[in-house]
């Protein structure tokens, strides 16, 4: 099951995003050996993760985290905007209607088939929360392998500047559209299936 | 140019047609400073199936002689290509790999046609034939700047160029290119990979030996009743399972 979270967590209030944080840490730092903060030795969580961050992600019945997504929005400061911005040849895309993609984080201990489902299903929420949201497009910092699978998804998505080497590994800042056709288009290759997301968020509950 | 390399990237999506694809490589060679390409999925060339791409630029006769004296089917830097996920000079081919005698005589041929140094990139989607694209040049002195990620980056779109025309031809890589496996079918295939027999899957995999034996053979015959040598070398060909999964435990 997909759950969307509002707004990052202290630790030890949400086991769900605790999990999260402690993959995270897994996935990002011991094994990308990406330079990114470690909380208490076991969460990776950086300044991006506030109250303004949005979270997808999959557990188990036991809510232990498989994978998640980490949708930021780019009219507050983001990845992008803050830390990549020598990616983009103009201005970094942003405002209310685009939302800004990262750390994207699988489970290590998924075999390879389950990896590629349950990234199917996390892309569908993404797809799916960015529709019932007015969002026109995503944002994202991706190397080649990220964006070679962003591509075979069937997505039309464009560099924004010249790529750069980061780490030895080719990364660029790139946008991906998203409007009314972008399921039908996914679901041509297989990534797209209907999340059954059903979306309400805090600021939807309280107008409600 | 330069300044406008990466919309030259975007572009290769709007592609519609495989000459279209063939001139947007050539120019995209000539701006990174390259003179030669070669892109391709790792199938047996002289079969040529369709849902395999490959699209080129090197000397006619250079492709002759590769196909004719089977130089394609040990190919150093294809074997090279298995070794890393990011892209490689052809001068560091030597500290990735243990070249034979045959392979040095194949690195000193290409030379002669303008192929004396390059850099290619390991392009791999999960379940698609692995593929490299390959940037050639008699010296890299021409090289512009930001070679390398924009090389790489082409690789990566004009893979996805490559697979929409397959798509729109009717051929598609993603639904014919790999035998689709259930899950269990792929683990067995894993530990065929790791030279068990049916006995040691069953109980590797908590399942009875008949079972075990039942998956082995449908794993076979998706691949049209392949022995199991064959079978474990197609299988990590076309990306099915990885190096990574026979060797970990």
């Amino acid at each position: 099951m997909i759950q969307i979270f509002n707004g990052c967590q202290p630790a030890g209030s949400c086991p769900i995003l605790d999990d999260m944080h402690r993959v995270r840490k897994r996935v990002f730092v011991d094994i990308l050996k990406w330079n990114v903060p470690v909380i208490a030795g076991q969460y990776e969580r950086d300044e991006f993760d506030t109250r303004d961050a949005t979270y997808l992600v999959s557990a188990d019945a036991d809510g232990v985290h498989l994978g998640s997504f980490r949708l930021l929005r780019t009219d507050r400061p983001h990845l992008l905007g803050d830390r990549f911005a020598f990616l983009c040849d103009g201005a970094v895309p942003a405002g209310p209607d685009i939302l800004e993609i990262t750390r994207g984080c699988l489970s290590p201990d998924l075999r390879a088939a389950e990896r590629l489902r349950l990234r199917n299903r996390l892309i569908s929420a993404a797809i799916d929360y960015g529709l019932a949201h007015g969002i026109t497009a995503f944002t994202c910092v991706a190397d080649s392998g990220w964006l070679g699978q962003i591509l075979a998804m069937g997505w039309d998505c464009r560099l924004l500047g010249t790529p750069q080497m980061i780490d030895g590994v080719a990364t660029g800042a790139v946008q991906i559209q998203l409007d009314a056709d972008t399921p039908r288009i996914l679901a041509e290759t297989g990534t797209y299936n209907p999340s059954g997301l059903t979306i309400v968020d805090k600021a939807e509950a309280l107008a409600a | 140019m330069q300044k406008n390399l990466y919309n030259q990237i975007n572009a290769f999506l709007d592609v519609r047609e495989p000459e279209e694809l063939q001139e947007r490589l050539e120019a995209a060679t000539r701006d990174l400073g390259f003179e030669h390409f070669a892109m391709g999925h790792h199938v047996d060339l002289r079969g040529s199936p369709e849902d395999a791409l490959r699209l080129t630029n090197y000397h006619p006769d250079w492709i002759e002689k590769s196909l004719a004296e089977r130089y394609y089917s040990n190919d150093p830097i294809h074997r090279a290509s298995t070794r890393t996920a990011t892209g490689f000079f052809w001068s560091q081919v030597e500290s990735m790999i243990r070249l034979s005698d045959r392979d040095r005589k194949i690195l000193e041929l290409a030379r002669q046609f303008g192929l004396g140094e390059g850099f290619t990139v390991p392009v791999h989607v999960p379940g698609e034939y692995r593929g490299t694209c390959s940037f050639g040049a008699q010296s890299l002195e021409r090289l512009t700047r930001d070679a390398l990620p924009l090389a790489t980056m082409i690789s990566t779109y004009a893979f996805e160029a490559g697979r929409r025309l397959l798509r729109r031809h009717g051929t598609d890589p993603l639904a014919t290119g790999v035998p689709v496996l259930t899950d269990r079918q792929r683990d067995a295939l894993v530990l065929i990979a790791r030279g068990k027999g049916d006995a040691e899957i069953a109980e590797l995999l908590g399942i009875s030996r008949p079972t075990a034996h039942e998956h082995v053979e449908n794993v076979r015959r998706l691949y049209g009743n392949a022995q199991r040598p064959f079978l474990i070398v197609r299988a990590l060909f076309d990306g099915q399972i990885s190096y990574e999964e026979v060797f970990r435990r």
